[in-house]
């Protein structure tokens, strides 16, 4: 009569064929405490989101049936309202994960999250070597911050996890890392991409691991040598069932996906996802219409990403060579396995 | 007479989707997609409600003998509260 089964993955591919908005990224603001070499936000960093905005973004996402909200900056702790928000998204029911540095995780923080509806707190760590991590945050001592902030975390039983995102400084570290994880019950999450800043800036491109380097790094993190085996070229969610607003209140399909489909003041999100033209234009996309992507003969080992595309070439349909890049050195470490 | 009472664990995300409520339990990040009757039920829990009103509910709602019902209720709060649904 009362059946219970656990559906996320089922969920979030039904959603994602109907076109339902069922996960949203809320950037509340720029400002951080870090200054991270790789980071893809520019010099307009000073900005919060305000009182209302966040209370009408909140409201349009509840409205909308937004299910799971990743809430990020900048540094998300940086806001004064931090805690506001959290609880707002609690008692609107989002199921909520936070991508944090975890610098400024105090007791209260904790106490804040341990009665709320967040389920993941993602770090970002690039090194457990002070000297290599501080360097990447361009901020001393911020390693033994980050590091204190996940032992609060774990101590309260808060799932975490860490995001490590590889550049040409730290491509030697994430088997320590991925280690610390599994010794800690940590979550292990990598990203080889660095990609140009939204505004075009490309000056991030220069921390960005040589192919050589990119290799080494790979091959100390068995999951991600399995996921090469892919098929085919895929077209990720942005638009699809997932949206971003930004810390001014406006709708994109994704954080880096700088296309403004509307604002929470001027749009009602639930008719602008449903009726709205560059939306339905990324939903048909197909993969025949991708055509430099179809031709490549490394695709499928590529992780294909829209906005970066869109940023990289002015064009959905082109290709981002940040991705192109990724594929590539996943094409060369299969072939050196044969 | 159960006197206790039952509340949704403010912790527990949720949304009606399809018609059916979706919950997430934040310990274990376990979705849960509830049936027609557990979205009826999940929907009375959202203020603090005893066993007895909730029955009395039930018996309105679904057309099905009382012993049966009160089992299943029994059962299906018993369980949300083990996975800390309820508080």
């Amino acid at each position: 009569m009362m059946g219970i089964p656990s559906l996320y993955e089922k969920l979030y591919f039904d959603t994602e064929i109907a076109n339902e908005p069922v996960s949203a990224f809320l950037e509340i603001n720029r400002t951080c405490n870090l200054k991270c070499l790789h980071c893809y936000h520019g010099d307009d960093r000073l900005v919060f989101m305000d009182e209302e905005t966040y209370t009408r973004a909140i409201e349009e996402m509840e409205k909308a049936d937004t299910l799971f909200l990743v809430i990020s900056g900048g540094e998300p702790m940086l806001h004064n309202d931090f805690k506001k928000i959290i609880e707002l998204c609690t008692d609107k029911g989002f199921a909520v994960s936070i991508f944090s540095n975890g610098t400024l995780i105090d007791d209260d923080i904790i106490k804040c999250l341990s009665n709320s509806s967040v389920n993941e707190v993602n770090i970002s760590i690039y090194s457990l070597i002070p000297e290599i991590h501080d360097k990447i945050t361009a901020v001393k001592g911020s390693l033994n911050k980050s590091l204190e902030g996940i032992k609060k975390l774990l101590q309260a039983g808060i799932r975490t996890a860490i995001k490590m995102v590889i550049t040409n400084y730290n491509y030697n570290d994430v088997k320590s890392v991925y280690e610390y994880c599994l010794e800690n019950g940590i979550k292990f999450k990598t990203d080889p991409m660095i990609t140009p800043m939204n505004s075009g800036d490309e000056k991030p491109i220069q921390f960005r691991a040589q192919k050589k380097e990119l290799s080494v790094a790979l091959a100390q993190f068995p999951e991600i040598r399995e996921e090469i085996d892919a098929d085919e070229t895929k077209t990720c969610n942005a638009g699809k069932n997932y949206y971003a607003i930004d810390v001014e209140g406006n709708i994109l399909p994704c954080i880096q996906f700088p296309v403004i489909l509307g604002n929470v003041f001027e749009d009602n999100l639930k008719e602008l996802w449903k009726n709205h033209e560059f939306l339905k234009k990324i939903r048909g996309l197909k993969v025949e219409e991708l055509k430099e992507c179809m031709d490549c003969s490394v695709k499928s080992f590529c992780d294909r990403c829209p906005g970066l595309a869109y940023i990289e070439s002015g064009d959905v349909r082109g290709k981002a060579e940040s991705c192109c890049y990724v594929a590539e050195i996943r094409h060369e470490m299969k072939e050196n396995e044969k | 007479m159960n006197k206790k009472m039952y509340k949704r664990n403010k912790r527990v995300a949720g949304r009606v989707l399809d018609g059916k409520f979706c919950l997430m339990n934040p310990k274990t990040c376990e979705l849960i997609v509830m049936n027609e009757t557990g979205t009826f039920l999940w929907d009375l829990l959202k203020e603090e409600i005893n066993f007895e009103t909730i029955m009395s509910k039930m018996i309105c709602e679904f057309d099905a003998p009382e012993e049966e019902i009160k089992k299943d209720l029994v059962e299906f709060l018993n369980k949300l509260t083990e996975n800390e649904l309820l508080v």
